[in-house]
């Protein structure tokens, strides 16, 4: 059985660079996309995340029911963002390409459609390095090599648990579950949609409160073994950069700083085909 | 030890003793034909098991920690669907029920009453099950009363669950389960956390729904002595593998499976070696049988004259 987003070990080289590294890819490739609307280069980083995640051979069961929630979470977006402003690409891109009108002031234009789409893309360009991260990073060995590169020993050891503990919650829920099952409350397909999210939100919440009333119970027996007693410690899983790291930290610092410049070259963070 | 004045004697009771009652069981509850499950492939958890209980056993399984007994009942009750075999509930193959389907007639208590335990009030938690079959108010009240007395926990029927320990938890999973009258009882370590009197309480009322109801009852426990007091038979699994399938008297004296599966060998098997009796493991039953009766003397006395409470406790 697969757990969902949670670290499995593989025989990549992305499984073999360290926590560091691809925490640095991470963030640095979430400014890029945040900042930058243009559609080329978003382009150019939905293939390159799409082979990274391929090549980290990341399976679909790992990532599949996450990935479909975010995509309700991206249409819901969409259809907002239409709706609050609908002329929010005419207004950026300063042309009004009416392709039909709906109703009130709500008209579909052409400039709505692209920016729509950039907003689409982002998505898409951040989804599968979040996931490859999650599933090739050792929350243990993340921890070290925070600490290695200078953050203190207790935000690494924070993030490692908060990573190390998605399938334990996970196990939990299914546990739950079955148990709630047994008793009589169908959540399997033989159940209506409507009534599997109904109980699930029902397992949900007190799922919840119960996890963080372990947060006050493992921080109390972290305490009792002495954890943060002292400035420094000692790591198991610690791994040096080697090659591979520096190679791929150095290619996406120029990725980042050449997809900055070529973006805001023209003085506008956003690619313009209208004029 | 010298044994020299109480041989003789001992031999003399032994033969006296009355034996356990031989049941006359044919009808098939709960059977497992050749059953293989694997988390990931090629590293087997449980494989060639085969066994059948019939209606109203009360069964045992047994094995060290991480043999696969809890994946077991896992398998029985649905939550993992096996790689090869099969299970048949009343001689019909539960393959395509789902869990649900599975529960209106095995009831399983697991391991960790968190797990289980998902409304606030111990009430409330108790009656979900009865809630959601839509049994009428009135009954549903009855019903749950009677059983949180069965279980000790009337007192606290209006409590929230969270003010109550391991122990008290435990038992509010149970009362959840027995509470909808299941027709096949699994308990995953049923006497965790309890102390001796709450021990007994509950295996003598299993005993008795056991004896009365003829629900059939299998039990997974690392509790030899639960094992050897309350079951008829023992199933026990070791690395995987079904190794033992007899009585429990008769499996915790054949050394050889007691060392495989880290089962500790009963003491009183030695005594009764060293007495020279003929048949060791048949003492081991009588004597077991003897020591219940006289607590459930015991028992007796004191719901007639509760001020006898500390003779059970001894």
């Amino acid at each position: 059985m697969s757990k969902i987003l949670s670290y499995e070990e593989k025989d990549t080289w992305i499984h073999q660079l360290s926590g560091v590294t691809k925490l640095i890819f991470f963030l640095l490739w979430c400014v890029v996309s945040m900042m930058t609307y243009d559609t080329r280069i978003l382009i150019l980083m939905v293939v390159f995340s799409l082979f990274v995640f391929k090549i980290s051979k990341t399976q679909w069961k790992q990532v599949g029911s996450v990935f479909k929630v975010v995509m309700v979470f991206l249409i819901f977006n969409v259809v907002a963002i239409f709706f609050f402003s609908p002329d929010q690409g005419s207004h950026i891109y300063g042309t009004r390409t009416v392709l039909f009108h709906i109703a009130g002031r709500y008209d579909m234009t052409l400039e709505q459609l692209f920016y729509e789409l950039n907003v689409v893309i982002k998505y898409f360009t951040i989804i599968p390095t979040v996931f490859m991260f999650l599933v090739t990073t050792n929350p243990s060995e993340f921890a070290a090599s925070m600490n290695k590169v200078g953050i203190s020993y207790n935000v690494g050891y924070a993030i490692s648990i908060a990573l190390r503990y998605i399938p334990d919650v996970q196990g939990e829920f299914t546990k739950i579950k079955h148990a709630q099952e047994a008793r009589g409350i169908e959540m399997s397909g033989k159940a209506s949609f409507l009534n599997r999210i109904k109980s699930t939100a029902s397992i949900i919440f007190p799922l919840i409160f119960s996890s963080m009333d372990r947060i006050d119970t493992v921080s109390n027996a972290m305490e009792l073994r002495g954890f943060g007693k002292h400035k420094k410690r000692t790591w198991y899983m610690a791994k040096k950069l080697k090659r591979n790291d520096y190679l791929t930290i150095g290619f996406t610092v120029i990725f980042a700083i050449v997809a900055l410049v070529f973006t805001f070259a023209d003085g506008s963070r956003f690619y313009n085909p209208f004029v | 030890m010298k044994l020299n004045n109480y041989k003789a004697p001992l031999r003399e009771w032994f033969n006296q003793a009355d034996r356990k009652k031989e049941k006359d069981e044919s009808v098939s509850a709960l059977k497992v034909e050749d059953l293989y499950f694997s988390y990931v492939e090629g590293k087997p958890i449980l494989q060639h098991i085969h066994f059948d209980i019939k209606k109203g056993e009360m069964v045992s399984i047994v094995g060290k920690n991480g043999a696969g007994k809890s994946t077991l009942s896992n398998l029985i009750c649905g939550f993992y669907k096996p790689v090869k075999g099969r299970i048949l509930l009343n001689g019909e193959d539960v393959a395509p029920l789902s869990i649900k389907e599975r529960g209106e007639k095995i009831g399983l208590v697991m391991q960790s009453p968190n797990q289980m335990i998902s409304k606030p009030m111990i009430y409330e938690e108790v009656a979900l099950g009865l809630a959601v079959r839509g049994v009428p108010e009135k009954e549903m009240k009855e019903r749950v009363y009677e059983t949180l007395k069965i279980c000790g926990l009337y007192p606290f029927r209006n409590w929230p669950v969270s003010a109550l320990s391991f122990g008290q938890k435990k038992r509010v999973s149970i009362a959840s389960i027995l509470v909808m009258n299941p027709e096949v009882l699994i308990l995953d370590e049923p006497t965790a956390g309890q102390d001796y009197r709450h021990y007994t309480e509950i295996m003598e009322f299993l005993k008795d729904i056991n004896e009365n109801f003829g629900i059939t009852i299998i039990m997974i426990t690392h509790d030899m002595h639960l094992m050897l007091e309350y079951t008829d038979r023992a199933i026990v699994i070791a690395d995987g593998h079904l190794i033992a399938d007899d009585t429990p008297a008769r499996i915790l004296t054949n050394e050889q499976i007691a060392d495989k599966a880290y089962l500790k060998k009963t003491s009183l098997y030695d005594l009764a070696v060293n007495c020279q009796i003929d048949n060791p493991s048949e003492f081991v039953e009588r004597f077991i049988a003897y020591e219940r009766q006289q607590r459930k003397l015991r028992i007796e006395k004191v719901k007639e004259n509760p001020a006898h409470v500390k003779d059970i406790i001894l």
